[in-house]
């Protein structure tokens, strides 16, 4: 699978400046093609073969979001999206104001082609992309006033903390169910668990954050981390928008399913517990 | 086609009342209206919009207009967009959120300070475009 | 609507150019958070109106007040437009006597003069939210929706039949429907089946894969309403 990278320009602010240079050192770390967004707008037939053929990493500098929206208008599939204000902000580092990079902004290049190179070719990471996870048809529905929280009647197990797993051929998706995202409200941060991780089942799978609370997400299986869904770092609203299906967590390599299974329960129960609490918490 | 009034702006909140970010939203516009470009923009009912009220319609039809929803329902923006109007901008509080981890800005009911500093960067941020649509400095 | 009143929806016009529109929601928030937090739920209108189904639902089968801050009475119309009647609609300017000359748009704003508009505004939906749940009936006697429900006033509103997939479904206030779509003129025929179950979808509940049957069954059924006319 061959990779290529569109950045924006910005070219009136420091953001636009770095954004060009990961552009350029992360073309060079992974072996890619840079895609020039001036010619990608201007002449996007001299593209198509790139776009069509190639997983897409956008690098935007500012929440304006220009490579994204290019992209977007031209019907480009990304498949892995950065923006540079949040892991400038999360950063030690002051990126400094003027047009051309000093040493932190060298280094903040650097720091983020490292990251960026070492999420793409970590173990487990899937060469074609994130798998999808289709949402299921079925549901059972509890309602509370105006509430109404689904459950999958089928395939998804589930905890008494809102988390569930669902066995997909040989790989566990985990994320949370309808009433906890409902409960959170707008989702703004995820924090996912890293690659790799071995966890026990009801321990922490990283956390989402709203304006109303932050979450631990608790592990419904044990298992190791060989995938996490990345997308929802820039768009951790996919969790309110698809809980069971786009706004997956993460994908486990099991390690006892079977003793796990004694602590789960299916949907039908789930909306059993899902009742009561809505009763105590939103009644 | 109607001629735009080139001069004002119309900024329309959401106003959600479910959440602290149908609050920001409107308070984020007052502070437009009010405070930051008040000879520029203006607002409007977006009940008043839905409903059809024909002044309502006439004015997102010859205004430039900038939306600010709470959240990705998009409310405000949508209803803009059915009745005709051009949304030049359409600011989501939920995104400014991003930039202000751990902040606790208050509820549907009243805003705190973190509230209230949300509140002011997305004013500033819709004041910029206010001066951008018409040409004309807004207060800083 | 439910057999036994619980809660209460309020819907706030929240409009955002004049103050009464901030006194709308901000009494509306107090009804809920303060005086009445176990017997209401608030409805966001944009939502509302936006075609949320569960906030329309909620208004469906649970009695509905609005608040609006003005005599548009944006709040009562959506209600009616895509739910159904409403239980109580409150103005502002009404409750206050007239416009609040000293109140504001903004929080930041607020002084002496908002603090008791929204108090006022407060109470007076507190009362009729105690009223509406005075005159919710008794489980036992409860109409449900299909046997003919109970309007704002609670008088029962008489249903009237049509028959869908060889069943006899019950609609309440079937004959009301069909006199007000006769006064506007729906064509008894092909032409006007749409629109008669546009009417009916307002006020009852239809599963949108019986669509299709119910048209055919309401415009059999409005016929020969107008044939008995």
């Amino acid at each position: 699978m061959t990779r290529a990278i569109l950045s924006c320009t910005g070219l009136d602010k420091s953001l636009g400046t770095l954004a060009r240079e990961v552009a350029i050192r992360g073309a060079e770390a992974l072996g890619c093609e840079i895609i020039c967004p001036v010619l990608l707008h201007n002449a996007p037939a001299r593209y198509a073969k790139t776009l069509a053929g190639s997983e897409l990493i956008v690098i935007d500098g500012c929440p304006t979001r220009c490579a994204t929206k290019l992209a977007n208008q031209l019907g480009a599939k990304i498949d892995r999206k950065v923006l540079l204000t949040d892991a400038v902000k999360a950063s030690d580092l002051t990126l400094e104001p003027s047009l051309s990079l000093g040493p932190n902004g060298l280094a903040l290049a650097q720091r983020l082609v490292d990251d960026l190179v070492r999420e793409l070719t970590a173990p487990g990471q899937y060469a074609t992309g994130l798998p999808t996870l289709e949402a299921p048809d079925d549901y059972l529905t509890v309602t509370q006033d105006k509430y109404q929280f689904r459950i999958p009647t089928q395939e998804y197990a589930f905890t008494e903390n809102d988390t569930w797993v669902r066995i997909v051929g040989e790989q566990a998706f985990v994320g949370v169910s309808d009433y906890i995202q409902q409960k959170l409200t707008d989702i703004t941060y995820f924090v996912p668990p890293a690659s790799g991780d071995a966890v026990e089942q009801f321990g922490e799978l990283g956390t989402i954050e709203s304006a109303k609370a932050v979450l631990e997400i608790i592990a419904p299986v044990s298992g190791s981390v060989v995938a996490v869904n990345t997308t929802l770092i820039d768009h951790p609203e996919l969790i309110n928008e698809d809980p069971y299906g786009a706004g997956w967590i993460a994908i486990l390599a099991l390690t006892d399913y079977a003793a796990d299974q004694e602590l789960l329960v299916d949907g039908t129960a789930y909306a059993a517990v899902v009742q009561r609490k809505a009763a105590e918490e939103v009644g | 086609m109607t001629a735009f009034d080139e001069h004002t702006v119309l900024v329309i909140p959401c106003s959600g009342i479910g959440k602290v970010h149908g609050l920001i939203s409107r308070e984020a516009t007052y502070l437009v209206t009010d405070e930051l470009a008040p000879e520029q923009a203006k607002t409007q009912c977006l009940a008043l919009l839905v409903k059809g009220d024909a002044e309502a319609v006439a004015a997102v039809q010859s205004h430039r207009c900038i939306t600010i929803d709470g959240c990705p329902k998009a409310c405000a923006c949508k209803n803009v967009e059915l009745a005709g109007g051009m949304v030049v901008k359409a600011v989501r509080v939920v995104d400014a959120f991003k930039t202000h981890r751990g902040a606790q800005p208050g509820s549907a009911s009243g805003l705190t300070n973190d509230g209230w500093a949300i509140a002011r960067e997305i004013a500033e941020t819709v004041a910029t475009e206010v001066a951008n649509q018409t040409g004309r400095e807004v207060a800083s | 609507m439910s057999d036994t009143v619980q809660k209460v929806g309020i819907i706030s016009c929240s409009g955002e150019e004049i103050p009464e529109g901030t006194i709308s929601r901000l009494a509306t928030r107090r009804v809920l958070e303060l005086l009445r937090p176990d017997a209401t739920v608030t409805l966001c209108l944009p939502l509302f109106l936006a075609g949320n189904e569960a906030e329309r639902d909620f208004a469906r089968t649970h009695p509905t007040i609005t608040v609006d801050g003005c005599a548009k009475q944006c709040a009562k119309w959506g209600t009616e437009q895509h739910s159904g009647p409403v239980s109580a609609a409150l103005v502002v300017t009404d409750i206050l006597g007239e416009p609040c000359t000293a109140c504001h748009r903004s929080s930041r704003d607020r002084g002496q003069a908002d603090k008791e508009a929204v108090w006022a505004v407060a109470e007076r939906i507190a009362a009729e939210v105690d009223m509406v749940l005075a005159q919710s009936m008794p489980a036992g006697m409860a109409a449900t929706a299909t046997d003919g429900a109970s309007c704002a006033c609670s008088s029962p509103l008489p249903g009237g039949t049509i028959t869908v997939n060889g069943a006899t479904v019950t609609i309440a206030g079937l004959p009301l429907i069909f006199e007000q779509c006769a006064e506007q003129g729906v064509p008894a025929d092909a032409y006007g089946r749409q629109a008669l179950l546009d009417v009916v979808k307002i006020y009852h509940s239809i599963p949108s894969d019986e669509e299709s049957a119910y048209r055919e069954a309401i415009l059999a059924a409005y016929q020969q309403f107008r044939r008995e006319l």
